[in-house]
Order: structure tokens, then C-alpha cells, then sequence
């Protein structure tokens, strides 16, 4: 009972707020500020395509400098880790090994020679 | 239909006197709903030259002409958020926050009787508004889409593109809130009506 009471208050609300807010008649100046607005954002319309590309080619360029960068370090890495005489004969490269081998592990001092 | 397809077609396509024929005959509807949307009377031509500015710039995105209307009523909902978005904080002197010397010195001032009627439009607007606050933008829209606007259920269907009964239980709920807002605001008007009473005896000594 009470609740429709409210209700039809609300509808009375809801009609006189269409009363108090009538259509209103546009101003004479609607149009041409309207298309004033319309000039003005059109002027400055190829910014947005502008920063649209400039986001797109970002990541893009990006990429392309890491895939360069790996392309130019890579090689670089796989030769540091290589012998430095890497198209020497296998029988200089023993020779060398055997010359290694031959060096005393341990340098005696001038006094322990003595001593000896 | 305010305008044949045909003219829409011819905006769509670029043609600018096809443009004016379509924002000259839908302006007003468009600055009446406006206004019943942001209940701002200051800012309607503003934000409806918005609504026409966005119409201007997505008109090629209308897929067939036959679906303008409920078109740019979603783009004036939307154009009519982001205002409200905007300027939800802006402060604006009601007549409610006036005091009682400055309402007294303001009906000494405008005593016409077209002052005290505007006064009036003003105090219903603002209740409005307030009533309003309560629910959600979404359901704000649908609401004086509904009520004030008098659309029908089919219309605000091709509107929010939901179906009719999602549609009435989000009427229904917007309902039973501003309603319960306007119990609220009534209880408060009678409370500081029967205080401006005793106020008015205890002065006089009653």
C-alpha cells in the first residue's frame, strides 16, 4: 500500500521533471560552432594515426636491433670459446699439447737449487 | 524517423549537406535529452555540439541506416557519462544550500512570479538529481530514458542491446532504489519542516 504510494509520488516526480525539462530550441550559434569543432579536430585528426604508428613501429624496431645485436655477438662468443689456433694440423696442435707437458709444474727459486 | 535512409546514406559518404540535414533535425531531441541526462542547462549545447562532433567522425562505422536512431542515442549516453564523469565534483550552489537570509534576499529580488516558477524547475531538477544519485550511471540513463523520455522497452532494447528481461529487472532495481532514496528525502523534508516549526514557536515564545 505504502509502496505504491511512493510509486505513483515518483511518477508525479518523474512528470513534472518532463515539464521543467522541456526540449530546448538550439541557440543561433549551434551550427556554427559545431562545425567550428568539427574544423578544429580535423586539423589536428593525423596526430592520432601519428602516435597509432609510432606505437606500432616501437616494439617493432625494437626487436629488430635485439635480433641484430644477437646476430653480430653471437659469432663473436662461438669463436672466443674455440683454441686460438683454430686451423692449425692435428699434429702441430699435439706437438704443442707435448711441449705443455714437458714444463716443470713448479718453478724452483734461486736458494732451493742451491739447497738441492 | 526524422530523416529518410537516404540522407543518412549521403552523410555517411561524406556528403556535409547531408551532415547538416541530419544534425538539423535531430538536434533538439538530442538537446532535450541532454538536458534530462546532465540536468545542466548551462552545458547542454556543449555536450550535444559533442554528441554531433562523435556522430561526424564514426558515422562511417553505421552498419546499415536503419539503426542510426538508437545509434546516436548511444552515442548521446555515452557523451553524457563522460560529462558527468567530468563534472560530478564540480560544486554548484543549489538553492537547498542557500541559507535562509540568502533564499529570503533572492525571492526579495526576483519576487516576479516567473522567478519564483523558475526557482520551482530548479527545485525539481535538483531533486531529480538527487534521487538520480543514487543509482548508477547505466541505470541513471535508462531510467530518464524510460520515464521521462518515454521510450519504449523495444527502443531501449536496440539502445543497451540487452534483451527485454534483463532489461525490466534493471528497471525494477533502479526502481526500488530511487524510491527508497525519495522515502528517505521525504522523512527529511518532514523532519526539517517540523523543526522550522518549533524553531518559529520557540522564537515567538508559544
Amino acid at each position: 500500500m505504502r509502496e505504491n504510494e511512493g510509486a505513483e509520488k515518483l511518477e508525479l516526480l518523474w512528470e513534472a521533471y518532463r515539464r521543467v525539462t522541456p526540449e530546448p530550441e538550439p541557440g543561433p550559434n549551434f551550427m556554427p560552432e559545431l562545425w567550428a569543432r568539427i574544423d578544429a579536430s580535423r586539423s589536428v585528426s593525423w596526430v592520432g594515426p601519428l602516435k597509432q604508428l609510432v606505437a606500432r613501429l616501437l616494439p617493432v624496431t625494437a626487436a629488430l636491433i635485439l635480433a641484430m645485436g644477437a646476430y653480430i655477438w653471437i659469432p663473436q662468443f662461438r669463436s672466443a670459446g674455440r683454441s686460438a689456433t683454430p686451423d692449425a694440423p692435428y699434429v702441430d696442435v699435439l706437438a704443442a699439447e707435448m711441449m705443455e707437458d714437458q714444463q716443470p709444474a713448479v718453478w724452483l727459486t734461486k736458494g732451493e737449487e742451491q739447497r738441492k | 524517423m526524422l530523416v529518410d535512409f537516404e540522407v543518412i546514406r549521403r552523410a555517411q559518404s561524406g556528403d556535409e549537406a547531408a551532415f547538416n540535414e541530419l544534425v538539423q533535425a535531430y538536434r533538439k531531441r538530442i538537446l532535450g535529452t541532454v538536458f534530462r541526462l546532465v540536468g545542466r542547462p548551462e552545458d547542454v549545447e556543449d555536450v550535444s555540439q559533442e554528441v554531433f562532433l562523435r556522430l561526424y567522425y564514426s558515422l562511417n562505422q553505421l552498419r546499415t541506416a536503419e539503426v542510426f536512431e538508437p545509434w546516436l542515442y548511444r552515442l548521446t549516453i555515452n557523451a553524457a557519462y563522460d560529462y558527468l564523469r567530468k563534472h560530478r565534483r564540480r560544486p554548484e550552489t543549489r538553492m537547498a544550500d542557500l541559507s535562509e537570509e540568502q533564499v529570503a534576499a533572492a525571492d526579495i529580488l526576483a519576487g516576479s512570479r516567473e522567478a519564483l516558477d523558475e526557482k520551482r524547475k530548479v527545485q525539481i531538477r535538483e531533486m531529480v538529481g538527487l534521487m538520480l544519485d543514487h543509482v548508477s550511471d547505466q541505470d541513471r540513463s535508462l531510467l530518464i530514458l524510460k520515464e521521462v523520455q518515454g521510450l519504449s522497452l523495444k527502443e531501449l532494447e536496440a539502445i543497451y542491446q540487452v534483451n527485454e528481461n534483463a532489461l525490466k529487472v534493471r528497471l525494477f532495481r533502479a526502481r526500488q532504489r530511487v524510491l527508497k532514496a525519495f522515502e528517505q528525502y521525504e522523512k527529511q523534508e518532514q523532519k526539517e519542516k517540523e523543526q522550522r516549526v518549533k524553531d518559529f514557536s520557540r522564537g515567538r515564545g508559544i
